[in-house]
């Protein structure tokens, strides 16, 4: 008997009925799916054959066209791997609905907790720095090369400008200005020497405050320009 | 336009390198303008897998300044394009993972697809090539480490706004002992797009320096790399039958002198 659509509406479907008469397209449409057809076809072995595709490889496929063609990307379309997709479907097919924690619990995995994700990127990005702590960062610079600067017996004052850049990845230049104690007869004689060695010093220290400064990512001092000036 | 795609796993040996280089020879088999680039600097593998080892210039030499990416592409098997790391340590020190963008952009000038292989592990390195792509393959094998470290991949990998293609699942066996495929899919959701089985194909193929598509098409591997590279372009493939005729009755056929 042909299956028209008032019979179907009219007709309590028992599952008799619904075993003995052949589905067509037209049925499929007006049937109402319930949450036991949707086990059913959950359950059904070509739907579990198909390997979902991803709507980045053809957007252009919806959901029904996917699960009614032949999957491409099943490897069972393999001569030689349809037994292994065979084996897999089977393994798969009395499987119930599965729950994601649930399979997580059972196999001892974790998600990555949102604090980890933060760290892990910030190595990524090896320290980088948001511009608004800029201007942070080039102060404390400042006060920490003028500290130690200041520490080396012959100098009387210093200045210390730093200038960082924050386009690309961070990198900066430092000015310092030296007023050195009045030198005496014997040290205006050695004059030149004693200057580039103090100039020396100074520059190290400053390597030094930046690498203490980005301790996680300490060869960032190759990206500083440092300028010493003695007066 | 161009694609860029990662193919990351998290944990290292599921056969990351294995997979990437012989993608990249199906889809150059396809008529796609392919480059492989092996971002893997510290582990370099890609060059042996394709037989290219010992190129006088390479990834390493970029990243450290001293060459251009354009001196560094190869012509490899099937009319692949490949960037080797370079094997050798010296100057790795010297490696800046922060040039790998300015060198891709490069490369993506003169191609369709780009296919990076990304290191193991989630340390700059790999977040850089991760990075580096809108399109990402993950790859793992169905165990449990492997899934594990595959998820952490793909959480940073939606952070870093790469969308994922899918999983392939790497060295099926069909041993209860190991995740299904619906187990994957749920503990990863991400869809399965290639499921390759475990075969000691592979490490002959290595062995002899060939990728195994070129070495033996008719492998199921190679059979379901060449599907994942059509599903990848929206090709058709229809896989390679393979010989199914036994030892005894090739020896027969051959004294008779048939072919």
């Amino acid at each position: 008997m042909p299956v028209t659509e008032s019979v179907v509406e009219n007709v309590p479907v028992t599952e008799s009925v619904v075993e003995n008469v052949p589905v067509t397209e037209s049925v499929v449409e007006n049937v109402p799916v319930t949450e036991s057809v949707v086990e059913n076809i959950a359950e059904d072995e070509s739907v579990n054959k198909t390997i979902p595709k991803s709507d980045k490889i053809e957007p252009e496929i919806d959901q029904a066209e996917v699960s009614n063609e032949k999957p491409s990307q099943n490897i069972s379309n393999s001569p030689e791997s349809s037994e292994d997709t065979e084996l897999i479907s089977q393994e798969e097919s009395p499987k119930p609905s599965m729950d994601r924690s649930e399979l997580m619990k059972k196999y001892g995995i974790k998600d990555i907790q949102e604090e980890d994700v933060t760290n892990i990127l910030e190595s990524y990005k090896g320290g980088s720095v948001s511009d608004e702590d800029v201007e942070k960062i080039e102060l404390t610079l400042m006060n920490k090369i003028k500290k130690s600067t200041l520490s080396i017996p012959k100098i009387k004052g210093a200045e210390v400008m730093v200038f960082l850049d924050n386009a690309e990845r961070l990198t900066g230049k430092v000015n310092i200005i030296i007023e050195s104690e009045s030198q005496g007869f014997l040290s205006r004689i050695m004059g030149d020497s004693n200057k580039t060695n103090l100039e020396r010093q100074i520059i190290e220290i400053s390597q030094i405050e930046i690498r203490k400064s980005f301790r996680k990512y300490p060869e960032i001092v190759e990206d500083f320009n440092i300028n010493v000036e003695i007066s | 336009m161009t694609r860029v795609i990662t193919v990351a796993s998290g944990k290292g040996g599921v056969g990351k390198t294995t997979i990437t280089a012989n993608l990249g020879v199906a889809l150059a088999t396809y008529g796609e303008e392919t480059i492989v680039l092996d971002a893997d600097v510290a582990m370099a593998n890609l060059e042996l897998i394709l037989g290219m080892e010992g190129k006088s210039v390479t990834l390493h030499d970029v990243l450290s300044g001293a060459a251009s990416i354009e001196d560094a592409i190869y012509e490899g098997p099937g009319g692949v394009k490949v960037v080797p790391a370079g094997i050798s340590l010296e100057g790795l020190r010297k490696v800046k993972m922060e040039r790998l963008e300015s060198a891709l952009e490069i490369l993506v000038e003169n191609t369709d697809i780009l296919l990076i292989d990304a290191p193991a592990g989630l340390e700059k390195d790999a977040l850089a090539a991760i990075a580096a792509a809108q399109e990402m393959i993950l790859v793992t094998t169905p165990e449990v480490p492997s899934i594990s470290d595959a998820l952490k991949t793909k959480i940073i990998a939606n952070k870093l706004g790469v969308e994922i293609i899918g999983v392939v699942i790497n060295r099926e066996q069909h041993d209860k002992t190991f995740l299904t495929i619906t187990e994957i899919e749920t503990i990863l959701e991400v869809p399965v797009i290639a499921v390759i089985p475990d075969d000691p194909e592979v490490s002959r193929a290595a062995a002899f320096g060939e990728p195994l598509i070129i070495k033996n098409p008719k492998s199921p591997t190679s059979n379901a790399i060449m599907q994942l590279g059509a599903d990848l372009i929206g090709e058709e493939y229809q896989p390679i039958e393979p010989d199914k005729k036994g030892v005894i009755s090739k020896l027969v056929e051959g004294l008779l002198g048939r072919r």
